[in-house]
């Protein structure tokens, strides 16, 4: 009775419990997300259902006492337990996120730039402005197959440093600055104005932003997620060149209305250890620049992805845990959804909008989630075809 | 209630067992995952600790494979 009354609570209240969390059961779990710290956790659906009660005013004496009850526990104990639950969750101490926002104020954005690129992306023209050749290395790679002569254009993106830190300012309003040793922040920052440009939409109407390839058969889009090295961009880079579309590569976002994948210009970025099973398809790669990062020991080509509609947008048909073994067998397997959540979120940009993060629960859930290894290219071709095809 | 009286409250086998399954089930309540999405968005790649000094950014383009 207790469970199913739980249930019957959450669907009446459709996720929003009370303004800070929100409760969506996945599998035989909670997830449980936080507005204070845009945090999610995985909890025991009892213990969101406690956590619901404290957060809707409910005496933690009374709580004690049901629970002590309903699993015939000492009171003391289960009060200890949920005291603990409230000091967390209702009574935490200062937010993370209440940090003081960075002033920009006595920041001026310098007149001269040493380096000028412009790229063309559907119809739009971006300059991209940057004072050293060092600071243009950390864009310019991955947008090369895009630039243009010099023309009119639409948007101004200029990337300057000033007392170790790197700036960004688009059409002259800055939009933040990054420590050295947080460039890949900056990168992300620069990526997510330029979707914002492209798609016409602000930040606020994104639900995150993915750490994946993303790849379409032209009707839906796949998410292809894992660790670094586990073979996400060779995988992209593979089913392109067999009749499958590349929307995006290590950045995806998707849109919080549609929940739609969207495209994101950005070369797919070939390592070096990869080269020799893509030249086949790409002996373009042996003639392309080659990036050495040293501090990454990464030494990149890029590949212009096969996709120029950069206006592109597809509903997410599922998503793949992929990992590339040598030797090993072709393996493909449903994955519960609490295991592809935990892989998922911390590799991810997720909107601390309450009504995003609702949405994304809500899309996650309906998400199918897969974990496929290979070692050999053709199957695993062959295996992604067969989950676009919905026959696992 | 002293230590002496306390061992005296002799349990059946059924209720211990009952009692470590509530206790089970208590423990369990416990056990959460907490996870935090990135604070911003973000591209791969560790971050490179010696941009800015030096010879700036360490990552160099290698030409000569351009024809």
């Amino acid at each position: 009775m207790f469970y199913l009354w739980f249930f019957v609570f959450l669907t009446l209240f459709n996720l929003n419990i009370q303004a800070i969390f929100l409760l969506k059961p996945i599998d035989d779990k909670t997830v449980l997300w936080s507005s204070r710290d845009n945090q999610y956790l995985v909890l025991e659906n009892t213990t969101a259902l406690l956590v619901s009660k404290l957060s809707k005013g409910i005496d933690f004496e009374d709580i004690s006492r049901e629970l002590s009850q309903e699993l015939s526990l000492p009171i003391k104990e289960t009060t200890d337990f949920v005291l603990d639950l409230k000091k967390r969750f209702i009574d935490p101490g200062p937010s993370k996120l209440l940090n003081k926002p960075e002033s920009l104020k006595d920041v001026v954005v310098p007149n001269h730039f040493s380096v000028e690129k412009f790229y063309k992306i559907n119809e739009l023209v971006i300059k991209a402005c940057f004072d050293s050749q060092e600071s243009c290395f950390l864009i310019h790679p991955k947008f090369e197959h895009l630039e243009i002569e010099s023309q009119k254009h639409d948007f101004c993106f200029k990337t300057f440093t000033q007392d170790a830190r790197i700036f960004l300012a688009v059409d002259n309003k800055l939009i933040g600055s990054w420590p050295f040793d947080e460039f890949h922040y900056f990168q992300g920052k620069y990526s997510m104005q330029l979707i914002q440009k492209i798609h016409k939409r602000q930040e606020d109407k994104w639900l995150g932003v993915f750490h994946a390839s993303a790849v379409s058969d032209k009707k839906s889009a796949m998410l292809f997620l894992g660790d670094s090295g586990n073979g996400k961009s060779t995988s992209l880079a593979l089913l392109q060149a067999h009749g499958f579309d590349c929307i995006a590569d290590d950045f995806v976002p998707v849109a919080a209305q549609s929940q739609e994948i969207y495209s994101f210009p950005a070369a797919i970025s070939v390592k070096k250890t990869s080269l020799d099973t893509l030249l086949p398809f790409y002996p373009e790669l042996s003639d392309s620049k080659e990036y050495d990062f040293k501090v990454a020991q990464k030494i990149v080509r890029y590949l212009k992805p096969n996709n120029s509609d950069f206006s592109s947008h597809l509903p997410c048909k599922g998503l793949v845990f992929i990992k590339y073994i040598k030797d090993a067998p072709l393996s493909c397997e449903k994955i519960d959804k609490i295991t592809a959540f935990q892989k998922l979120v911390p590799d991810s940009w997720l909107s601390p909008i309450k009504e995003n993060a609702a949405i994304f629960l809500d899309w996650f859930d309906s998400l199918d989630c897969f974990k496929l290894t290979y070692s050999n290219n053709t199957e695993m071709v062959a295996q992604v075809s067969k989950l676009f095809r919905d026959e696992l | 209630m002293s230590q002496k009286e306390t061992n005296k409250k002799d349990i059946t086998r059924k209720d211990a067992l009952k009692k470590m399954g509530s206790y089970a089930a208590f423990a369990a309540l416990g056990t959460m995952i907490m996870l935090n999405p990135q604070k911003a968005q973000a591209v791969s790649g560790p971050p490179d600790p010696n941009f800015g000094g030096g010879n700036g950014i360490r990552g160099v383009r290698i030409d000569r494979n351009k024809k």
